[in-house]
């Protein structure tokens, strides 16, 4: 599970990667930071000749990106980065929200003290790229945040859904600390987050996730 | 993956065959007999597995054939756990999102699970039921909500079908049902959440019972 911190990162040896994956992990950063913007339509040509890469596993690094929700694979019309609506983002937050209230109250009630550590680990790094305003980083970290200890809630079906909700919000999540302002009242948070796992008070830091995930909406709504 | 009717009326079938134990955990689902059985070619037969592979109810295997899914207790309280917050929540923006027509569509299937309870069979009577459950999603008015319900949903289906079968009784389920359809109609949440949460309670209370215990150290591998 550390190698994936790592990852995050970017200290991992890259040549531990397969190539599909190191073009999906590229893609998924141009999607993120919107370089290739919501709707658009993916240059396939292009972008294969700037990866240096052949169209093999180009194409499934499109499939698993489309299998995140990030794009749409158009059978012979080429693909799209998707589009979310503002009621489809309303309802995946909505969802995620109340899953991660239930993460939030098992890892108290799981966690190992390792993992216990980990996330506070995360916490920390979280807030010295704050200071920093240093926005790709802290975003992925804050991504692992809220992965993290929904694995530390061992339930299996949950780290399932919560996965599948956070990667197709991921474009719009990135969205969400543009504004100072709306990046410093998640720091703060995420301070409250760390005060509550620091002494396991589950139904606290379930509260605080889920009230954090409609604030999220509040953030994104308008650049919609 | 676009479904094509019949495969999807396969895998109905195959679905019932499963809360039967015609199709026990554990047992591999042979793609020539059962296509055979039915009176269908391979290639929807394959498409039906597909489908079942995806709500979790069988896994796929390599060149041989699928086995009939043997979830852990450990998976199936996890599972519920998760589809308890998913219902919960349904419950609660259904209150304050159901039409009027959706509550009335939600009262025509209570009062036809009333009306087959005692003389219907278990297999019919258990669809209808969870059609209630799945009608309540829907009316969250959320869509991604009513689509992972029903995606966890299915693969409960089994442990859900047979603690139902267990817990066979008229006034409590149908007292029930009642008690969340008048919550829904006078937006009452609380009452909503206490009927939703007094059945999967229930449903959590009564897997052990119906699961074999010692699924946990199976390997089916």
């Amino acid at each position: 599970m550390d190698d994936t911190a790592n990852d995050i990162i970017s200290l991992a040896p890259i040549e531990k990667l397969t190539l599909h994956d190191q073009v999906a992990n590229q893609l998924r950063d141009l999607i993120i930071e919107g370089v290739l913007e919501p709707g658009s339509r993916i240059d396939e040509t292009d972008l294969v000749d700037r990866l240096g890469v052949s169209r093999t596993p180009f194409r499934e690094a499109l499939r698993t990106l489309a299998a995140e929700g990030l794009l749409v694979i158009r059978p012979s019309k080429g693909s799209i980065v998707r589009k979310l609506k503002h009621d489809e983002v309303y309802s995946m937050l909505e969802v995620l929200a109340e899953i991660e209230r239930l993460g939030g109250r098992l890892a108290c009630e799981r966690a190992s003290p390792a993992e216990l550590t980990e996330l506070l680990n995360i916490h920390d790094r979280m807030m010295t790229l704050y200071e920093a305003r240093d926005r790709l980083p802290y975003y992925k970290l804050n991504q692992l945040f809220h992965s993290r200890v929904a694995m530390a809630s061992r339930n299996a079906t949950l780290i399932e859904v919560q996965a599948n909700i956070q990667s197709r919000l991921k474009r719009i999540r990135f969205v969400g600390n543009r504004k100072p302002e709306d990046w410093a009242n998640a720091v703060a948070d995420h301070e409250e987050m760390a005060a509550a796992l620091r002494v396991r008070e589950g139904s606290r830091l379930g509260e605080l996730l889920a009230t954090h995930l409609m604030r999220t909406w509040d953030r994104v709504k308008d650049s919609l | 993956m676009t479904v094509t009717p019949l495969a999807e009326q396969i895998a109905t079938q195959l679905r019932r065959d499963i809360l039967r134990g015609k199709l026990p955990p554990g047992a591999p689902v042979k793609e020539r007999e059962n296509a055979a059985e039915l009176g269908v070619s391979r290639t929807p037969m394959r498409e039906a597995i597909r489908i079942l592979a995806k709500e979790g109810l069988v896994d796929l295997r390599p060149s041989r054939s699928p086995l009939v899914a043997r979830p852990s207790l450990r998976e199936v309280m996890d599972a519920i756990d998760v589809l308890t917050a998913l219902e919960m929540l349904s419950g609660q923006l259904a209150c304050r999102n159901a039409t009027p027509k959706e509550i009335d569509g939600l009262r025509q299937i209570h009062n036809r699970m009333a009306d087959i309870y005692d003389t219907a069979d278990p297999l019919d009577l258990f669809e209808v039921d969870m059609s209630f459950h799945r009608a309540i999603a829907r009316a969250s008015h959320n869509a991604l909500l009513a689509e992972t319900h029903q995606a966890y949903l299915a693969r409960l289906w089994r442990v859900r079908y047979l603690t139902a079968s267990l817990r066979h009784n008229r006034s409590r389920v149908l007292g029930q049902h009642g008690a969340i359809l008048e919550g829904l109609e006078t937006r009452a949440v609380a009452q909503v959440t206490a009927g939703i949460g007094l059945q999967l309670e229930g449903l959590a209370k009564s897997v052990a019972l119906v699961l074999e215990p010692d699924s946990d150290a199976v390997d089916v591998s």
